[in-house]
């Protein structure tokens, strides 16, 4: 038989390449498998670092940001550009029954597309070269070729369409008309605009793309595909091309306007966002017509069963209802509330990008590709393929789903934040297995494609054809042309709508992007302090890394208008706080914790500690290591992560600064404006609700412990203190050495419960102890009588006579300036001082460390050694008497 | 003011379409054509396949059987 194919093969390679270019169908899709390979790589090294952050190493390059803007370009514009670049050049010469504008332009597209964009895409943004922009990650130098390119795909192939009358085109024809067009005007809007305006303004327009890259360029082109492969494989008409239109206009009215949904409970103004939450209700609702008209062309076809394309295709037809109907559901205030930010939008964004779109174009290149007459084709590799990626992103998209939901709880009930990291590691292991039947579907795919006998796609489809049900093409295109035409109301009415297409789009720039700018700029001037300072050198430096490395991917910039995140991390963002903000850093995703409020939280070792080695500051921390901002050591940071640490430190700065006259012009200003109210009413000052402070309301902690108390304090232990004070309480934790004053050593010392409230509570200012008030009391209280237990049995010898008369003296002539006359760490020095000094009432040093104190100071803070000015005994004698200040209490 | 322009514009513009849909039966079936003209065109395109399984590919089976595979 294969003698007899080869023949066939002849016959109907002429036939099909008079028509269609199957060499660039060839190219593109070989292109697009090696970009999705070359993606899901970059996407499964981001995922095993959610629980192997340290598996790359020092391997700069693979870190997790850079790692995470290849990734989503490499799906979106390698993988799916190519994928949909493939079926154009197979879909628009049997659209229009003309071959595109030219061959040499295909081949020149082919190249700008793969060796000028993902290539030099990849190597930059890997290299460090990017923009911190959702879906516009490349840098501008690649956003200006990317939109040399698609002017250049518009030549190719929109002249075909406009042979014929408008009237005639195939709703395949529209959407692909819509995409060329749509793309090339919301391209430069959403990948050049944030770079140019600042802040909230800047998200607004980022805000617009996200969307318009989902549903002006990726959805428009994998419908046509849908609207294409299912008539021509089951040979019969879809059910409706009315509501097929319907649905097409009314996804290029309302996709532009769904964009602010991005940034529910956000400064962006309430009616920018209410506005893109009606659109998102509407477009579910189109997306609901448009799939039923798809699923009722498929009726009573059995070519589901043998048709592997379009196999595919009808299951991106069930994600695509699914995705957009979890869309318009997760636009509406009261589920966005609990979920933005969490791994549900993950779940959601993978059902968009990898289920519906993915699946859509794995349809179009393989009905694409079956037609080349000289391409192989492995029927029960591509089969099998299938199973796998169905398996593969259904897991992962339900295990994101379900993660997502997990987090919501836990944010929303105040939980701290390492219970959601490590609630959610479970989940995250799932999600980088459920990578394993994804790759190896894809690699079958790609084997399917490129193994089997030659042309035996066309041998297969041969026999299909034999078997397909006939279709009544001809006899309702008779039916059509016997009435009276009304093809000119018909050509009008669709220009009026393109034109009004083309105006919605241009009203969702205005309404979401122009407008709300305007009303920024009035609150920015309203409200902001006068003297705001712009960013320090090093500072701005430290922002260009933040963004250069994907920081904003995981930590947040934008505390929402939401009483969950105003408890856990102070005053909801005002406009004016990012109007040196260019582009904004406000990210759509938290892994780690929301940064607006960084300033004060915690001291520059513990950040240097932190970027160096974070798992030795935070042991259940899932942040990569940035050992390479450093020459080898904590204690030889270069200037990247001085730079770093500063621009942290400046975070929220300028609004702690601010209060509160700056407030005080909100609340006269915008007495009747609720959101104005919320972001003015935080009972943090500005500041982060955790900030280390010197004073304030401290709970007090139960009297002993109760059996239970014993497991959650050590748990607790575990989890935040271990790392710098090791795991016996002895102060010699991994972080131990690289920070100053070091931690302390708990065996030494014996505390009041007072004590212990108090530097839980409160923290300590000047040091690396942050405040654990995102800890419940009672936790806070288990790990306060877990402390207690370290101090160590002391057996002295008593002091001889005179002895403590002597070291009253000392502390008398020597002490009390800092320590005050009573031993409450409050002598009249103590408040210009950086770190309070000892409270010897609440805090009884063994007689050994006192000596040892004395003798060697503490490194760090204002402590110094006394030998030169106290001799032996009047140290032992002083140490002594120190003892004698402590009020024993529980 | 927003949401009103969004959601009456939507509204206006699809009951625009309705009206016209069902109110013009000839428009109805104008309409429906570019379906069918698509279901031509792709049938067309699609029976270069069947078509060389089914005659050309049958007459070098014939041929095959007749004379033997060519050296």
């Amino acid at each position: 038989m294969s003698e007899v194919f080869k023949a066939s093969r002849l016959v109907t390679k002429a036939a099909t390449d008079e028509l269609v270019d199957t060499g660039l169908v060839y190219a593109h899709s070989i292109a697009a498998l090696v970009c999705v390979l070359f993606a899901i790589l970059f996407g499964i090294v981001i995922s095993l670092q959610f629980f192997l952050p340290d598996a790359l190493g020092s391997w700069h390059s693979m870190a997790w940001g850079r790692m995470r803007y290849a990734h989503t370009q490499g799906i979106m514009l390698g993988w799916l550009g190519n994928a949909f670049l493939a079926f154009l050049y197979h879909a628009v010469p049997v659209l229009t029954g003309r071959r595109v504008y030219s061959p040499t332009l295909g081949r020149w597209l082919f190249g700008v597309w793969n060796f000028v964009i993902m290539l030099p895409g990849w190597l930059l943004v890997l290299s460090g070269v990017s923009q911190p922009i959702e879906w516009a990650e490349f840098p501008l130098v690649i956003d200006i070729i990317v939109i040399v390119a698609l002017v250049l795909a518009a030549i190719q192939f929109l002249p075909p369409f406009f042979k014929n009358g408008l009237e005639d085109l195939y709703v395949s024809s529209w959407y692909i008309i819509g995409a060329l067009v749509f793309t090339l005007l919301a391209y430069p809007m959403g990948n050049i605009i944030p770079e140019l305006v600042p802040g909230a303004k800047s998200a607004a327009f980022t805000g617009l793309w996200i969307h318009d890259a989902v549903g002006l360029f990726v959805t428009p082109l994998a419908l046509a595909i849908l609207y294409f492969v299912i008539p021509a494989v089951t040979g019969r008409p879809i059910f409706s091309h009315f509501l097929s239109m319907l649905g097409f206009w009314g996804l290029f009215f309302l996709y532009p306007l769904n964009g602010t949904h991005h940034y529910v409970f956000s400064v962006i103004p309430m009616a920018a966002q209410l506005g893109a939450i009606a659109a998102s209700a509407l477009l579910g609702v189109i997306v609901i017509v448009v799939v039923t008209n798809l699923l009722m062309s498929l009726r009573g076809s059995a070519m589901l069963k043998k048709d592997i394309g379009l196999r595919f295709v009808i299951v991106a037809t069930m994600f695509y209802l699914i995705v957009s109907v979890q869309g318009a559901l997760q636009a509406q205030m009261s589920l966005n509330k609990v979920v933005h930010f969490t791994d549900w939008v993950i779940g959601h964004s993978h059902l968009a990008m990898l289920g519906f779109a993915t699946f859509a174009g794995i349809g179009g290149i393989i009905h694409s590709w079956q037609r080349i007459p000289w391409a192989r084709y492995n029927a029960g590799a591509l089969a099998l393929s299938f199973w796998l990626l169905v398996i593969g992103i259904s897991i992962m998209v339900i295990d994101l789903t379900i993660a997502g939901l997990v987090q919501a709880e836990l944010w929303q009930n105040g939980s701290p934040w390492y219970e959601s990291v490590q609630q959610s590691r479970p989940y995250w292991m799932i999600r980088s297995l459920s990578a394993l039947p994804i790759v190896a579907g894809f690699g079958l795919l790609f084997y399917g494609l490129c193994s089997g006998e030659k042309g035996a796609g066309i041998k297969l489809l041969a026999s299909q054809r034999d078997e397909q049900v006939g279709g009544n093409a001809s006899a309702g295109l008779n039916d059509s042309e016997n009435v009276a035409s009304p093809a000119h109301f018909l050509r009008m009415s669709y220009r009026v709508a393109a034109s009004a297409a083309i105006g919605f789009f241009i009203l969702s720039v205005v309404l979401l992007g122009v407008w709300p700018g305007k009303e920024l700029d009035q609150q920015i001037a309203a409200m902001s302090p006068t003297d705001l300072y712009a960013l320090s050198d090093s500072e701005a430096r430290g922002r260009k890394i933040y963004a250069r490395e994907g920081c904003s991917y995981c930590h947040t910039q934008q505390i929402r208008y939401t009483d969950a995140d105003i408890k856990r991390f102070g005053a909801p963002t005002l406009a004016w706080e990012g109007q040196f903000d260019t582009p904004h850093m406000w990210g759509t995703r938290r892994v780690g914790p929301d940064l607006s409020r960084s300033s004060g939280t915690r001291n520059r070792d513990w950040h240097l500690a932190h970027l160096y080695a974070p798992r030795s500051v935070v042991p259940w921390s899932i942040m990569p290591s940035y050992n390479a901002f450093f020459n080898g050591s904590v204690e030889q940071p270069k200037q990247e992560a001085l730079d770093l640490v500063a621009y942290l430190e400046s975070l929220g700065r300028a609004r702690e600064l601010a209060w509160p006259d700056a407030d005080e012009n909100v609340r006269t200003l915008y007495p009747e404006h609720k959101w104005a109210q919320m972001a003015v009413s935080s009972p943090s000052l500005n500041a982060h609700p955790g900030m280390a402070r010197t004073s304030g309301e401290t709970p007090v902690f139960g009297v002993g412990a109760v059996p239970e108390d014993q497991e959650t304090g050590e748990k607790l232990w575990l989890t935040l203190c271990a790392g710098c004070h090791g795991d016996n309480g002895t102060g010699n934790g991994p972080a131990a050495d690289w920070l100053l004053p070091r931690p302390t050593n708990l065996t030494q010392y014996a505390f009041t419960g007072q004590r212990l409230a108090q530097v839980l509570w409160h923290g300590v200012p000047g040091t690396a102890m942050p405040a654990w008030r995102d800890i419940p009391v009672n936790g806070l209280n288990a790990l306060a009588n877990y402390v207690k237990a370290f101090t160590a049995e002391e057996v002295i010898t008593p002091p001889v006579a005179g002895q403590l008369q002597t070291g009253e003296q000392v502390y008398q002539n020597n002490c009390v300036q800092c320590h005050g006359a009573d031993g409450s760490g409050q002598g009249f020095a103590a408040s210009q001082l950086q770190i309070a000094p000892t409270d010897f009432r609440n805090q009884r040093p063994t007689l050994g460390e006192s000596v040892r104190v004395l003798n060697n100071g503490v490194e760090g803070s204002s402590m110094a050694p006394w030998t030169d000015r106290l001799s032996e005994s009047q140290i032992l004698a002083v140490s002594y008497f120190l003892r004698e200040l402590y009020e024993a209490r529980p | 003011m927003i949401i009103d322009i969004i959601v009456l514009s939507s509204l206006a513009l699809a009951l625009i379409f309705l009206l016209a849909w069902g109110m013009r039966s000839e428009l109805r079936a104008r309409i429906e054509k570019p379906k069918y003209l698509f279901q031509q065109q792709v049938n067309n395109f699609e029976k270069h396949f069947q078509h060389v399984d089914n005659s050309s590919a049958q007459e070098k089976v014939n041929d095959l059987e007749a004379n033997g595979p060519e050296n």
